[in-house]
């Protein structure tokens, strides 16, 4: 009776493991919805554009908006700067067809890459966000002013608006707000069309 | 008897008979003829008859008296035509038809004669040219008189030399003009048989086709084609036997049945109407002999030309017609054979060089070469499992090289869209993307 309790804690240990396995190793390219049950911990608020040309949540407590310049439309930070999401906003000249993501998202990776040279540990994923958009994750790693710092760049076409939401954290604290970072992410949403920006 | 005549220019001023006395001249009223000019002196000659002949003489006049161009000192014979020049005006001495003595001229009843500067009028007589003048003389003077005029002996020598001349270039032209044709003749003697076509030298390559195009409808029954090409050489040159005579047959085909056919052997070369190495064929005639014979020459030459082209195609298939036309011409076989190695040869380099290409991942290369080699030989099955292979993976990069441009031109990214345009263009097939990828290159370019 020991024996086989034994035997079947030992076997619930391994499957756990073995699945773990699996969840980490989805192949490049697959759809994946991540962050969409957010944090439990955390309490989130809606940053809305003043122009109403798009909306995200972020965390209620220690994060701001901060003043933005050039193509930047919105800048959210942690007080102390130890995460920031850049909300960039260009233009195309047509609308992106479902089918033209997967080039985009190269598109985009190749520009990160000749952009900054350094950079490294590329990782593209193509992902829809909790309000359906779909658009391109990138991850890579990248020396900031204080050091290595982690980046996630999510780069969505919406009609003729083309935004790109870099967040960035120091690689040191990657693993206590990676998961925030990717539900502000993930919380991105836009409406298209005509209705959209007028930048 | 003789007369004095006095000339200005081409007038004569006044004439005066002589007789046995002395005439003198010079601008003084008192001279028997007076001429009212400052080039004439007042005592400037006289004119005096002594042993049968009549003499001038000068008066020490200051500007001289001049015989036949000479100036004279004194005294000098004056001759029947013989000019003598006394300033402005000229004497000659005349013979008188009339049996008028010296002082029955209407002037010399009065003693002396006045002219000045329009003494024609004085004198009552109109004035004459000098054509008029020398008809005149010409024909008051007998032959001898003639002679001894210097003037009129010239112009008569001078037209007389002409007329030679002109009669000796017509007879000499005509001596030439009989003689070349001869000696072209001689050296020349007219070929056996006349299969050339008579037609300007730069249409003769143009014509022949068509003859040769029309002969071949003919052939293969196609009367409305045949005379299509007839018509098309009829500007080219209207008169064209072969032409007409093609017309002819196939008029006559038109309205008969036609003959069971009849395999023509070939026969050894007769007769003069034969070219060398195109026997005439038995019960062959002479017009289809010469259709055969400009077919084979023609078909021989434009597949030579064919070959220098790298078109091996089209010159295996004239020189299988000039083996259809007469087996064995000017070493056929050999010729054929000789291409076919050629068309091999060609096809490998290109498939070669398709194949090079392609390692290097110029996709758009490598099917350019493969197709090339297709053409070189459609029938070659290496070319066309390698373009068939390169075709497809092409297409799918070619396709990709489309998305991937729109994409980047939505981005406004032009010079990269253009360079993947342009390699769509080249990979893809015809077709709509293919086109699309066209008229954005012609948009985006700048």
């Amino acid at each position: 009776m020991t024996l086989t309790a034994h035997v079947v804690r030992r076997s619930v240990v391994v499957l756990a493991a073995v699945c773990c396995i699996l969840a980490a190793e989805r192949p490049i390219g697959a759809q994946k919805v991540l962050g969409i049950f957010g944090s439990g911990k955390v309490q989130y608020k809606t940053f809305k554009d003043a122009a109403g040309r798009f909306e995200l949540e972020y965390p209620t407590k220690d994060w701001s908006s901060l003043p933005t310049g050039g193509s930047a439309v919105a800048i959210l930070s942690r007080n102390d700067r130890a995460a920031t999401v850049v909300i960039d906003l260009s233009k195309l000249t047509e609308p992106l067809a479902p089918a033209e993501v997967p080039t985009n998202a190269e598109i985009e990776l190749q520009t990160l890459k000749e952009q900054q040279p350094t950079a490294k540990d590329f990782a593209l994923d193509i992902v829809d966000s909790k309000a359906g958009v779909r658009g391109s994750m990138i991850k890579y790693l990248r020396v900031g002013a204080n050091g290595p710092e982690r980046v996630m760049h999510f780069s969505v076409g919406v009609g003729r608006d083309l935004y790109r939401l870099d967040a960035v954290v120091a690689e040191a604290s990657k693993a206590k707000y990676e998961e925030i970072l990717t539900y502000m992410l993930m919380s991105f949403k836009a409406p298209a069309g005509p209705t959209g920006s007028k930048n | 008897m003789s007369k004095l005549v006095i000339f200005r220019g081409d007038s004569v001023e006044t004439e005066m008979h002589l007789g046995g006395g002395i005439i003198r001249i010079g601008r003084d009223e008192r001279n028997n003829i007076v001429l009212n000019d400052k080039s004439v002196s007042r005592f400037h000659a006289e004119v005096r008859a002594e042993g049968g002949a009549y003499y001038v003489v000068d008066m020490k006049s200051r500007n001289g008296l001049y015989v036949n161009g000479h100036q004279i000192k004194g005294k000098a014979a004056l001759s029947l035509g013989v000019p003598v020049t006394l300033g402005a005006y000229e004497l000659a001495l005349e013979d008188d038809l009339s049996t008028s003595e010296f002082g029955e001229s209407p002037h010399a009843a009065a003693g002396r004669t006045v002219v000045s500067t329009s003494a024609a009028d004085r004198s009552g007589r109109p004035n004459r040219s000098a054509t008029q003048r020398m008809a005149a003389a010409q024909a008051a003077q007998p032959p001898s008189t003639f002679f001894k005029k210097p003037a009129l002996f010239y112009s008569a020598v001078g037209i007389a030399t002409l007329v030679v001349c002109v009669l000796t270039y017509f007879l000499v032209s005509y001596i030439v003009r009989r003689r070349v044709p001869e000696q072209i003749a001689v050296n020349n003697p007219p070929p056996l048989t006349t299969t050339t076509v008579e037609a300007p030298p730069d249409h003769t390559a143009e014509i022949n086709q068509h003859l040769l195009a029309a002969r071949e409808a003919f052939d293969a029954k196609q009367y409305d084609v045949a005379l299509s090409e007839l018509a098309a050489v009829e500007p080219l040159d209207a008169t064209n036997e072969q032409a007409a005579q093609l017309k002819q047959q196939i008029d006559q085909a038109r309205a008969a049945p036609p003959p069971p056919p009849v395999k023509p052997t070939p026969t050894a070369p007769t007769g003069p109407t034969g070219v060398p190495g195109i026997p005439v064929r038995t019960g062959e005639s002479q017009a289809d002999y010469d259709a055969r014979v400009l077919r084979v020459k023609t078909n021989y030459q434009d597949g030579l030309r064919n070959v220098d082209r790298q078109e091996f195609v089209a010159a295996l298939a004239k020189f299988d017609a000039v083996k259809r036309d007469q087996p064995g011409y000017s070493e056929i076989d050999a010729l054929i054979a000789e291409t076919q190695g050629k068309q091999r040869k060609a096809v490998e380099d290109a498939i070669a060089q398709g194949q090079k290409s392609e390692q290097e991942g110029k996709l758009a290369d490598a099917k350019r070469s493969y197709q090339h080699a297709q053409q070189l030989d459609p029938n070659s099955a290496a070319a066309r499992d390698r373009l068939n292979a390169v075709a497809d993976r092409a297409t799918k990069e070619g396709m990709k090289a489309f998305t991937d441009a729109g994409v980047y031109r939505k981005r406004n990214m032009n010079d990269k869209a253009v360079e993947l345009y342009k390699v769509a263009v080249d990979l893809l097939p015809n077709g709509p993307e293919r086109t699309e990828a066209q008229q954005w290159l012609e948009k985006l370019r700048p």
